[in-house]
């Protein structure tokens, strides 16, 4: 048996001297070498991946059940009913609406107080001479600056303070 | 059949991954590394295939891929004379390819080749034969 297939390999390679003598001359041994151990890490590469596969394949049966047409079709219909149910009986809190030419610029002062100091001061004077400024005055005389009452004593130290006398008033 | 250290690795080990799980439906009919040579031979059938589709749309071909992997590859260890005949072997088609590399330096039987890849002795003996004559002439004249 052993004479036999030793008879076999001399044939096939006395074949190949006569086919092709330049490829018969050459090395037969693979060229292609692996990383050192790559042999010894291998199965627990394998036996990782198995384990990966079979986690993802569970996802993955879910995923194909889905796409059987009778499972795809009662998910869409009840995704379609959620949806429509949705839109019927959940209406959104009202909104009032306002064209955005009925916004005076009071209202838009009142909402951002804080424009005010940014604001142009000839503008804010157009605005309060014009007579559309009334409920930024009530704004104005709403906030502390303005609501202050100055009681005499006060007004008498804001004269010294500023060397002013009360004569110097009446002549003004 | 890859030539690229990476890619063979992933085909090693998706063919060991196949054998695990269909080794209930292995029948005993045949040797059981005929049956994994012949898992391992579709697999890097059909990577060579998807390979070829991706590239079939890129510049180049995957056949020049290959010459280039071959010329980079740290893991090849052969001489100018080896490299120069690796290079004729990614010339042949797929098939033929493969037919001599598990002829040339797998020394496989033909019957057991035929076994591996469904072809009959004759049409197998026939193309190692046009692959031999191939490889010898593009080693020759390069």
């Amino acid at each position: 048996m052993k004479d036999k297939r030793l008879k076999y390999k001399l044939n096939e390679s006395e074949k190949l001297d006569e086919l092709a003598p330049q490829l018969s001359k050459l090395n037969k041994a693979n060229p292609f070498k692996v990383p050192d151990n790559y042999f010894e890490k291998l199965p627990l590469e394998i036996l990782f991946r198995i384990n990966n596969a079979e986690k993802v394949s569970i996802t993955k049966n879910l995923f194909l059940t889905f796409q059987q047409p009778k499972y795809a079709i009662a998910a869409a219909v009840t995704v379609i009913l959620i949806v429509g149910s949705i839109l019927l009986f959940h209406k959104p809190a009202s909104i009032p609406s306002r064209g955005l030419t009925e916004f005076t610029l009071d209202d838009i002062l009142l909402e951002n107080p804080d424009l005010i100091e940014t604001m142009d001061e000839t503008l804010l004077l157009e605005t309060l001479a014009s007579g559309s400024g009334d409920e930024l005055m009530n704004y104005l005389d709403s906030t502390s600056v303005f609501n202050h009452a100055i009681t005499d004593d006060e007004f008498i130290e804001y004269l010294s303070e500023e060397n002013l006398t009360p004569d110097l008033l009446y002549d003004l | 059949m890859v030539v690229d250290h990476d890619d063979a690795d992933d085909l090693v080990q998706e063919t060991f991954i196949k054998v695990w799980k269909n080794l209930d439906v292995f029948r005993a009919e045949s040797g059981l590394y005929t049956w994994i040579y012949r898992i391992a031979c579709n697999e890097a059938l059909s990577f060579l295939k998807k390979k070829k589709l991706k590239y079939a749309f890129l510049p180049g071909n995957y056949d020049h891929q290959l010459a280039n992997k071959l010329a980079d590859d740290n893991f090849f260890s052969g001489d100018e004379i080896e490299r120069k005949l690796q290079n004729a072997i990614i010339t042949l088609p797929e098939k033929q390819r493969l037919v001599f590399n598990l002829r040339y330096y797998d020394e496989l039987k033909y019957e057991d080749m035929s076994e591996i890849l469904g072809t009959s002795v004759g049409a197998l003996k026939a193309s190692y034969h046009i692959a031999v004559k191939k490889v010898e002439e593009n080693v020759k004249t390069n």
